[in-house]
């Protein structure tokens, strides 16, 4: 399926507004670094230079990669695509993952922002285990795309849900307040939920304090590696409905 | 052989408010190996609800069929590999990639390796008359042109049977006749084509069956001179310089439909060869010009069999 990521990165090449949204997203940590200076809490700079590139990575998915499908639609490729259900399962979560991949880069980009731009002291104590959880947590918000590119074809009117995926998983995962903080019955749902393992795999991977995170990734992994399921399983059902004719093929 | 068949084919939608919509109703046709039929109807007839389920992509709510040998709805695998499809209009294909790349796409989308999907593009390019063009990117094209393309994707699979839903849709005639000269080149080498067109002289050029289909039902269906040779009584003549009284004795025979234009221009069909032969004797005494019979085309077939629909502003 290098075909496919290929393609997909060739069309993002090509869509200023893909790339835009990355460009645009860090933006939010310079808001983050001078609230950060402007309260003396120098110290908190790594942890609130993690949190925007997760919330980047997220709303990137959630606003770009999510988009992938129902795009195929409005360009009436969808039709042909079915033609070849499997493999065009396969490409989407190729293609979806390329452009979710594309947001990797800003964890660099916030950490250079931090550090040059606002003389902060941003530090990555194993920068190896950060890029594998980063790497995984990546993974993680992919599937997630993949899961909402399905429901947004198969619900109408789910575009307008978009916008309430992002804080309230900000939420979810720590990103705003500790976990600690949230409600029981939240606290339980945010346990089986990739992307606080992963922030927390983080922000201490960055402090020096993982030690045995040997375990903890593997959880994460396995945690991904069912949303993944879920998310191709649920683009799956979703592209066979397209067969009994209730979805329709063109928007 | 039969290569399409279907047996009481039915499909209706539930459309809002629970209405519902009967889109095919008992369509029962037969296609053999390397033979075109033309699929003619008025818009809403149930000509791509047909394409649709022949191809895999609709179910169909009542009756079977069967493609290439296997059962649509059962073996739907076995129907994909062996069609192509082309759709109409400017769109479904990737805008923002070239030619090439939008084939090299398609291709590893069919699952061909990288060798095959390299020499299967390269050779559809060329004999489709795209090479020059390949590196462009395809929302630069003409109509014509992604029309090509559609129809080179659907050739990457090496199909046994090809449908195609208004290939020449925007098609200028030069680019419409090299889509002809290559439908007939696939029929040679035995593809099977399932072709549907508003255009009667393409369908007239191209199909040796036809099938009429309205209200989801088709009304007939045969062999291309068997449906022509049923009509051959209606007979188009045409004249120029006709004076106003002349086309007022026209207009009084019986069962004969006349239509008048500017400079004395008028189009008869008569009803009969003896209502003919009488328009023939009126016209000449009246001294008009060019005068001409023309034998009865598809056009003459579809209007005959499908029911006028007023056009309602
Ligand atoms: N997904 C759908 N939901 C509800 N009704 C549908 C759906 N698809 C098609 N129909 C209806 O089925 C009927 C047949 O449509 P179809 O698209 O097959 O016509 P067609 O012969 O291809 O027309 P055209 O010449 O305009 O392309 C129409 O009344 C159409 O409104
Ligand atoms: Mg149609």
């Amino acid at each position: 399926m290098i075909a496919a990521a290929r393609m997909q990165a060739v069309l993002i090449a090509r869509s200023p507004d893909l790339l835009a949204t990355l460009a645009v997203i860090p933006l939010y940590s310079l808001v983050f670094f001078t609230a950060l200076v402007h309260h003396h809490r120098e110290s908190a700079a790594t942890t609130v230079a993690l949190t925007a590139f997760l919330m980047s990575l997220w709303s990137h998915a959630v606003f770009v990669a999510a988009e992938t499908v129902d795009t195929d639609r409005r360009e009436g490729t969808l039709e042909p695509s079915l033609l070849t259900p499997g493999r065009y399962l396969a490409a989407l979560a190729v293609r979806v993952g390329t452009t979710t991949a594309l947001g990797l880069p800003v964890l660099a980009e916030v950490l250079l922002i931090g550090r040059l731009g606002f003389g902060l002291p941003v530090r990555i104590a194993e920068p190896g285990l950060c890029l594998l959880v980063a790497a995984l947590t990546a993974l993680g918000v992919a599937a997630t795309a993949l899961l909402i590119s399905g429901v947004m074809i198969l619900v109408r009117g789910a575009r307008a849900l978009q916008n309430a995926l992002t804080y309230p998983f900000y939420l979810l995962a720590g990103l705003i307040v500790p976990i600690g903080v949230l409600p029981a019955p939240v606290r339980a749902v945010a346990r089986c939920f990739f992307l606080a393992h992963g922030a927390q795999l983080l922000r201490d991977a960055a402090a020096g304090t993982a030690d045995g995170a040997g375990p903890r990734v593997a959880l994460l992994a396995a945690l991904v590696a069912v949303h993944l399921l879920l998310g191709l399983l649920v683009l799956r059902r979703v592209l066979a409905s397209v067969r009994t004719g209730e979805v329709a093929l063109h928007a | 052989m039969a290569v399409v068949e279907t047996d009481r084919l039915g499909r209706t939608f539930t459309a809002r408010r629970g209405r519902r919509v009967t889109a095919l109703e008992g369509v029962t046709l037969t296609v053999g190996r390397g033979e075109v039929l033309g699929l003619l109807g008025p818009n809403g007839a149930g000509k791509t609800t047909l394409s649709r389920i022949l191809t895999t992509l609709l179910l169909p709510t009542s009756g079977t069929a069967r493609v290439a040998g296997h059962d649509v709805v059962r073996r739907p695998r076995e129907v994909r590999r062996r069609i192509g499809l082309v759709l109409g209009g400017d769109r479904g294909l990737y805008g923002r990639l070239t030619a090439r790349q939008n084939l090299s796409y398609w291709a590893a989308l069919q699952g061909l390796d990288a060798r095959t999907a390299a020499r299967r593009t390269d050779g559809l390019l060329e004999r489709l008359g795209l090479a020059a063009r390949a590196g462009d990117r395809v929302e630069t094209f003409s109509r014509g042109m992604v029309q090509r393309v559609h129809l080179a994707r659907a050739l990457l699979g090496d199909p046994e049977v090809l449908i195609m839903d208004e290939p020449t849709n925007g098609m200028d005639p030069h680019s419409a006749a090299g889509f002809r000269t290559l439908v007939r080149e696939l029929r040679d080498a035995g593809t099977t084509v399932l072709l549907t067109t508003h255009d009667m002289h393409e369908a007239q050029a191209l199909c040796s069956h036809l099938a009429l289909i309205d209200h989801g039902t088709i009304l007939r269906q045969g062999a291309a001179d068997t449906l022509l040779a049923e009509v051959s009584a209606r007979r188009t003549v045409t004249a120029t310089g006709v004076p106003a009284g002349a086309a007022e004795v026209l207009a009084g025979l019986p069962g004969t439909e006349v239509e008048r234009g500017p400079g004395g221009a008028v189009t008869v069909r008569p009803a009969d060869a003896e209502t003919l032969t009488r328009v023939l004797a009126v016209l000449v005494e009246a001294r008009a010009e060019e005068i001409s019979v023309a034998a009865p085309g598809l056009t003459e077939v579809y209007r005959s069999v499908i029911e006028d629909r007023e056009f309602v502003v």
